[in-house]
């Protein structure tokens, strides 16, 4: 039988340990362990949290609209206090029946910590709409990074007089710094 | 929050030809294949979204009703405002030829005495019940018909938050019923709450800043329509608040 309906659901915990709930769909929703969910909408990055759900994103930008006025009013004040950057963000799927009532609990999908906050203001003659976006990671973003290391000889020669203080310096890398000048040839056979 | 405002649309001064309200179900799929796969998936119930159309100015009545209409405006001042609208729905109970006659009837106090005045309850004359408590969220509830052609198919409303019901699951006794129900509860309804059945009511906002416009016309009467979301945050800020 194929899935008919479900929900999707996103649930903040901030560092100071409040609780926020959401649901994809209007009205509020209570699950099977009561808790309650508040409808909002999530107008963009879903397609990413297809991806994020299957591992294939490590940061996920989550737009929400729909948030009630005085909790997007919260959230500002919590972003200039520093509660919400470091915040905990879950994606759930919950199963719904036939007759769209839950069942069992919510599977978690994706969980990633709130790395920035940028909420922007769009003005056209319909009004202004004030959205909030998140940026999430987790804990493979940094795999996407490109590592800025280098392998140096005045490094190396730091590592090794921590490493073993009364041992002649490692000279391990004494030539890199030459190498970046020196021009590789091929060799011919001819 | 909890001393909601909002301001009732004064349907008799200011009557629509039509006043349709519609589910707006959340569907999200893939989209079509070649193939013509298509696989849809519900992630809620929904919101309702309607609007009251052709709004009907005559020309006796026009004066009285243009300043209605500023009064409204006024109060709503644009998106943010709060209106609650009854929607006639005797049509889904109308069952020739016995139930065809929904005029409201007057009625005395338990002791056949009327009030001080010599005047009456004025009440519809569908009578449906909640059998059960209905839980925030419900999508099936148990309702106890009392006074009505049926439970099924019909609409009803329980402090301006607006239903209709589906075909019945499971009867339940001689007059008990339980029905899936569009959209989800949206504040729980006690057992033996009495629900307006022959006009619901729904809480909505404006659908943009602009839905009140009017001009009138040099010659004759405007015949405005305004288009009307539910207001599903309410709900979740009550929601929240109760919590």
């Amino acid at each position: 039988m194929a899935i008919k309906s479900l929900k999707v659901l996103v649930r903040f915990t901030f560092p100071d340990d409040t609780v926020t709930r959401l649901h994809d769909g209007a009205g509020p929703f209570v699950d099977t362990n009561g808790d309650l969910w508040l409808g909002a909408c999530l107008t963009e990055g879903l397609d990413e949290i297809e991806m994020a759900m299957n591992g294939e994103a490590a940061t996920l930008m989550l737009g929400v609209s729909g948030l009630a006025p005085d909790g997007a009013g919260l959230a500002f004040d919590e972003m200039e206090d520093g509660n919400v950057i470091g915040g905990k963000v879950q994606l759930l799927l919950q199963g719904m029946d036939a007759w769209d009532q839950p069942t069992g609990s919510p599977e978690v999908k994706f969980t990633g910590t709130i790395d920035n906050m940028p909420m922007a203001d769009t003005s056209t003659e319909d009004g202004t709409i004030s959205s909030i976006t998140l940026e999430i990671t987790n804990r493979f973003s940094v795999r996407r990074l490109t590592s800025g290391a280098v392998l140096s000889d005045v490094d190396q020669r730091a590592r090794s007089a921590q490493l073993n203080p009364s041992a002649p310096s490692d000279k391990f890398a004494e030539r890199i710094p030459g190498l970046s000048d020196k021009a590789i040839r091929w060799p011919r056979f001819s | 929050m909890t001393d909601l405002d909002y301001v009732h649309w004064p349907i008799d001064l200011l009557p629509a030809q039509s006043v349709p309200f519609n589910p707006v179900p959340f569907t999200r799929s893939g989209g079509r294949s070649l193939g013509g796969i298509a696989r849809y998936t519900r992630t809620d119930k929904g919101f309702w979204q309607g609007s009251l159309n052709g709004i009907a100015f005559r020309r006796g009545q026009q004066f009285d009703q243009a300043r209605e209409w500023t009064k409204l405006r006024t109060y709503l001042n644009g998106q943010a405002g709060l209106l609650v609208v009854p929607v006639c729905s005797t049509r889904l109970l109308a069952s020739p030829p016995t139930w065809t006659d929904f005029s409201p009837g007057l009625y005395p106090h338990d002791d056949d005495t009327p009030f001080e005045d010599d005047t009456e309850y004025y009440e519809g004359v569908t009578r449906v019940e909640m059998a059960t408590t209905a839980p925030l969220g419900a999508t099936v509830v148990r309702l106890r018909l009392i006074s009505a052609p049926t439970v099924q198919g019909i609409r009803f409303s329980y402090q301006h938050a607006m239903y209709e019901t589906g075909a019945m699951i499971e009867q339940i006794g001689e007059d008990e019923f339980r029905v899936p129900i569009f959209p989800a509860i949206r504040q729980e309804i006690p057992a033996d709450a009495w629900l307006e059945t022959d006009r619901p009511t729904i809480l909505c906002r404006l659908a943009s800043d602009n839905q009140m416009d009017i001009e009138f016309p040099p010659a004759n009467m405007p015949r405005p329509s305004v288009g009307l979301v539910e207001a599903v945050d309410v709900w979740s800020d009550l929601a929240l608040e109760a919590a």
